[in-house]
Formats: structure tokens, C-alpha cells, sequence
């Protein structure tokens, strides 16, 4: 009862933040206008082009991110059984940047400029994408070796730190307008998410959280630690594949066509425990899934009413709620010893 | 019962456990003691199924669990490790029902049969009043407890236990060791445990397994020359 009660609530809420971030914006449209050139009744072309063209693909793309980056986060913590887990420590983050950070400053970048603004946004969102598939292939292949969590994610850790210098060397090497294209991708944006992109990003954003669902059972199982899963009948091996496969979609895809999107994976799984105070990833999830959309939302609202990058908006926002479940619950951690 | 057939175990080079031979039955409660580092751990998780024996083969109830998939194992056994594990907002009736998941389908939903089961479960180990608490409030007995629900929810013949009455007091250990002489006399189970503690192993078990050297003791716990054997093994005089 308590748990349909607040994904009742969330779902009021997402749906009111998703009308809030189509109203806010630098041109002053008022409802009724932004409500007929939703439903197509507008004689207005402009307003039609804010609203469907602009405002209404980057509400999606904040909701979609909002999920992806929170219930990865989610999935890391579950599988790692570490609060402090996420794309970041397993290097997924520092993978999509290298991607990035060749296509933007390596080699291709002279090719792509010449190639049109599209294809060169497609490229760097593929390379990134890419990069971010190979970290997580070689921390699948060497978890197939290792078999330890832990081990694996002090391995993406280190693998982050390598991947992070060499982007440091490119970005030396490179000439100014490259540089300044790089640091943009690494503020994030929401904004050029539509059409063709937009589509594979919902595609992979609902793969992602199906695979999650279909995980739901063995997931929970997971939370006691691996030697409970497997003698409870559950393919650990199999599972943390699917685990991986699943953040590639949700994480790998969201890193590519937004940039890094920080802090809110880590922090909106931490927010979801403390409203619904149940363990059960099959509860759990939904409501990181709505929490992450709400939260990502908020973030887009306030990144244009302040004018600011919304990369900058989710740290500023994630950064004191991971603080505050540090120094709230360090006993309550899903730790073992 | 479960039955080791000439096993081996150890790791690469090292062997701990080299070709034994051991029987536990149903209804039987067997203390596995050894000092540390004389691979009980490693022998439990080999009996569990989590680890391979560098040659040799367990069988249970007659079929060897090389031959099994996962899903079979985890009907024949359940595992309780050393340790604690924290999670928050887990309640005990939660905990005690994911013991279910290898009789549940994929979704993990409990059946009311599921429910009766754990409930039982719960009742059996005398934690019905905790059903509703989150388990990371619970003392480290009232854990154990709760871990032993889970693996009675698990509803498997055979029962294997690392350590359980490790960092509880006397009053706990006496407690634990009490609930599983229950569950073997009276619910047939066939249990074996691993204990530093050889007072509650000769006192609650049917059995003990001296882990010595690389070899393996079984011994009547009841014996009178038992507690000799062990002494020496553990190089002490008189427990």
C-alpha cells in the first residue's frame, strides 16, 4: 500500500515537472499556447518549433537521462554491494571521455568538421558510446577472470585514472577550438538529443530498465553477496553480464549523447532507500526509475531559468545529498564484513 | 546423506584436504572443527557447491552435484557463511523469504505456500516477534537466528553453516547450537557446521569431523575417546 501510494505520488509529480520544464524556457509562451502547439493547433510556426522542436525533445531527453544514470547507478551498488559505486568508479564515465576526447581532439576531428554538424554530434556521441562499451568489456572479461568484486571495481578505478591521463595528454597536444569543443561535451548537455538519437536513447533506456525488471529476483538475491546468490540457485556469472549489458544501454548510451552527467547515479539510488525504506530492488526500482526523472527534470528547470550547464546543476544538487547519506547513515551501509 | 568421495581440496599448488572420505546422514548434526586455516571453510564451500574439489566428488542423497544445475543444488543445499551482512530497510520476513528463490519462478513473487513456509521458518528459530524488524538493527544472535530461518525457508535436506556461533556469547552459542540440534532431530535435517568452539560441538553434535592435517576424522561426538583425539590434534592437553 505504501509503495502504490508514493509511485502514485511520483507519477504526479514527474508528469507535473515534465509540463514545468516545457513552460520554462528564455521565450515567454503561456500554457495555452505551449498545450496547442503540443496537441498541434497552434497557427503560431515559431512556437511550434520551440515547443516541438526544442523544448519538448529536451524534457524527454532529461527524463530518459534521469532514469538511465540513476538506475545504472542503482544496478552498480547492488552488484558491487558498495554505496559508493557508479559509472564513474568503474571507469565507465573516463571511457565514453576518451571516446570523446579522440573523435574530439585526435585525428577524426578535422574529418568530421567537414562533414556537417550532424554526423560530427553523431560521431562524438559513437565514439564516446564506444569507449564506454570497451571499459566495460574489459572489466566483464577481467571479471571473468577474478571473479571478486571488489577487485574489479579497484580495476575500473585504475583503468579510469589511465584512460583520464591520456585524455589529459590529448587535450595538451590539441589546438584551442578543439579544446573548447571538448570541454563543452564534458559540461553535458540535454539539447542536441532528437530525431534519429533521440529514438535510440529511448530504445536503450527501455531495454535497460527491462532488463533490470527481468533482474528484479536475482538481484535481491545478490544484496547478501554472491556465495548467497549462487547457493541460492542463481547464475552469478550470468547475471553480472546482464548487469553490464544493461549499463552499457543505460549509462553508455547517456554519457554519449549528453556528456557525463555526474553525481545524480550515485545519489538518486540513496534518495529512492530513504523514501521507500525497502530493500526489495523490485520496489527499489521503480522509484529510482521516477525519482531520477523528477530529480534530472528539476536539474533542466533550474540549468535554464539560472542559464548555467546542467552538468553543473546535477553536482550542485547530488553532491550534498551523497554528503548528507554519508554522514546519515554510515552504519546502515549494505557492507559486509 | 551427503557423502565425499575421495575428495581433494586446496588451492593450486596447496593441498588442504588431500583424498577423504566422510558420511553425514539425515537427522544428523555434524560439528566440522580443525584449527584455522585446516580448510573447514574451503570443505563448505566445496559441499555447497560454490567451490570445485581438485578431484574427487560429493554426492548428495545418492546423485553427484557435479551432474546438478544450480537450481538443483540450491533444493538439495543451502549455505550460511561466516560474517555479517548489513542491509538497511531489509526486514527479517524479507530475508527469511528470499530462502524461497529456488522454488519461486523468475519474478522471485511468493506463493501463499512460499509465505506459510517462511512464516514456519521464522517461528521454528523463535523470531516470529522480529518478522517486521529491518536487520540492521538486530544483535549478532538475533542475525543468526534469522540467517537460520532463511536456510530452513530454503527447505533443503542437507544444511551447511560456517561458523555460526562465532561472535556470540556463551549464552548465544549454547542458544544456536541448541536450535540446530532441533532442526536435526526434529526436522530430519542433515547439518554440518563448522566451530571453534569443541565444548558445543562434543555436547550438541552426533558427529565430529576432525579436520587434521590433511586428513579428515569422523568420530561419534559421544565417544569417550573423542575429546582425546581432539586435544592432541589441537596439540593441548585436556579440553
Amino acid at each position: 500500500m505504501r509503495e502504490k501510494t508514493i509511485t502514485g505520488c511520483g507519477v504526479i509529480l514527474l508528469i507535473t515537472l515534465f509540463a514545468a520544464d516545457l513552460l520554462t524556457g528564455s521565450a515567454d509562451i503561456a500554457p495555452a499556447e505551449v498545450w496547442n502547439a503540443l496537441c498541434g493547433l497552434s497557427a503560431d510556426k515559431q512556437t511550434v518549433l520551440i515547443i516541438n522542436g526544442i523544448r519538448l525533445p529536451k524534457a524527454v531527453t532529461a527524463l530518459l537521462a534521469g532514469i538511465s544514470v540513476s538506475v545504472s547507478g542503482l544496478l552498480m551498488q547492488t552488484l558491487f554491494r558498495n554505496p559508493l559505486a557508479g559509472p564513474y568508479v568503474l571507469g565507465i564515465s573516463s571511457g565514453a571521455s576518451l571516446g570523446a576526447a579522440v573523435c574530439v581532439l585526435g585525428v577524426s576531428s578535422g574529418i568530421l568538421h567537414q562533414t556537417g554538424p550532424v554526423l560530427e554530434t553523431a560521431g562524438l556521441a559513437g565514439a564516446a558510446w564506444l569507449g564506454a562499451a570497451a571499459v566495460l568489456l574489459l572489466i566483464s572479461a577481467a571479471s571473468r577472470k577474478i571473479g571478486d568484486n571488489t577487485v574489479i571495481l579497484i580495476l575500473g578505478m585504475m583503468l579510469g585514472a589511465g584512460i583520464d591521463a591520456v585524455v589529459q595528454i590529448l587535450q595538451f597536444l590539441s589546438d584551442e577550438q578543439s579544446l573548447k569543443s571538448y570541454i563543452i561535451w564534458t559540461m553535458g548537455s540535454l539539447g542536441h538529443v532528437t530525431g534519429l538519437r533521440l529514438g535510440i536513447m529511448g530504445g536503450a533506456t527501455i531495454a535497460g530498465v527491462v532488463i533490470c525488471f527481468i533482474l528484479g529476483k536475482n538481484l535481491n538475491l545478490l544484496l547478501l553477496g554472491e556465495s548467497y546468490a549462487a547457493t541460492a540457485g542463481t547464475d552469478v556469472r550470468k547475471t553480472r553480464h546482464w548487469i553490464f549489458l544493461a549499463t552499457i544501454l543505460l549509462s553508455g548510451t547517456i554519457t554519449a549523447f549528453c556528456g557525463p552527467i555526474g553525481f545524480i547515479g550515485l545519489a538518486v539510488p540513496h534518495l529512492s532507500r530513504m523514501i521507500v525504506r525497502n530493500a526489495d530492488l523490485r520496489v527499489l526500482l521503480p522509484c529510482t526509475a521516477l525519482c531520477g526523472g523528477c530529480i534530472m527534470l528539476c536539474c533542466d528547470i533550474i540549468a535554464k531559468l539560472s542559464a548555467i550547464p546542467v552538468n553543473a546543476v546535477t553536482s550542485l544538487v547530488g553532491i550534498p545529498v551523497v554528503v548528507w547519506v554519508l554522514f546519515r547513515s554510515r552504519k546502515t551501509f549494505p557492507v559486509s564484513f | 546423506m551427503i557423502t565425499l568421495n575421495n575428495i581433494t581440496i586446496g588451492y593450486g599448488r596447496k593441498i588442504l584436504l588431500g583424498n577423504i572420505c566422510a558420511t553425514a546422514g539425515k537427522g544428523e548434526l555434524t560439528a566440522l572443527v580443525g584449527r584455522n586455516g585446516s580448510g573447514k571453510s574451503t570443505l563448505i564451500r566445496v559441499l555447497a557447491g560454490l567451490e570445485k574439489p581438485l578431484s574427487g566428488t560429493v554426492s548428495i542423497g545418492g546423485a553427484d552435484i557435479e551432474g546438478l544445475s544450480k537450481k538443483e543444488i540450491a533444493r538439495c543445499v543451502s549455505f550460511t557463511g561466516t560474517g555479517r551482512v548489513r542491509i538497511p530497510d531489509l526486514k527479517c520476513r524479507d530475508l527469511t523469504a528470499l530462502g524461497r528463490a529456488p522454488w519461486t519462478g523468475w519474478t522471485g513473487i511468493l506463493s501463499e505456500h512460499d509465505r506459510d513456509i517462511s512464516e514456519r521458518a521464522l517461528d521454528i528459530v523463535g523470531m516470529q516477534d522480529y518478522a517486521d524488524r529491518c536487520m540492521d538493527e538486530m544483535s549478532d544472535g538475533e542475525y543468526q537466528k534469522i540467517m537460520i530461518a532463511r536456510a530452513l525457508a530454503q527447505d533443503t535436506p542437507v544444511m551447511l553453516f560456517d561458523e555460526p556461533t562465532a561472535f556470540l556469547d556463551v549464552p548465544g552459542r549454547h542458544q544456536i547450537a541448541g536450535i540446530l540440534e532441533r532442526l536435526a532431530s526434529e526436522e530430519g535435517k542433515c547439518i554440518i557446521f563448522s566451530t571453534h568452539d569443541i565444548g558445543i560441538a562434543l555436547e550438541k553434535a552426533d558427529k565430529v569431523w576432525l579436520l587434521d592435517g590433511d586428513r579428515i576424522v569422523s568420530m561419534k561426538a559421544s565417544a569417550p575417546e573423542t575429546a582425546g583425539r581432539i586435544s592432541s590434534a589441537f596439540g593441548i592437553d585436556g579440553i
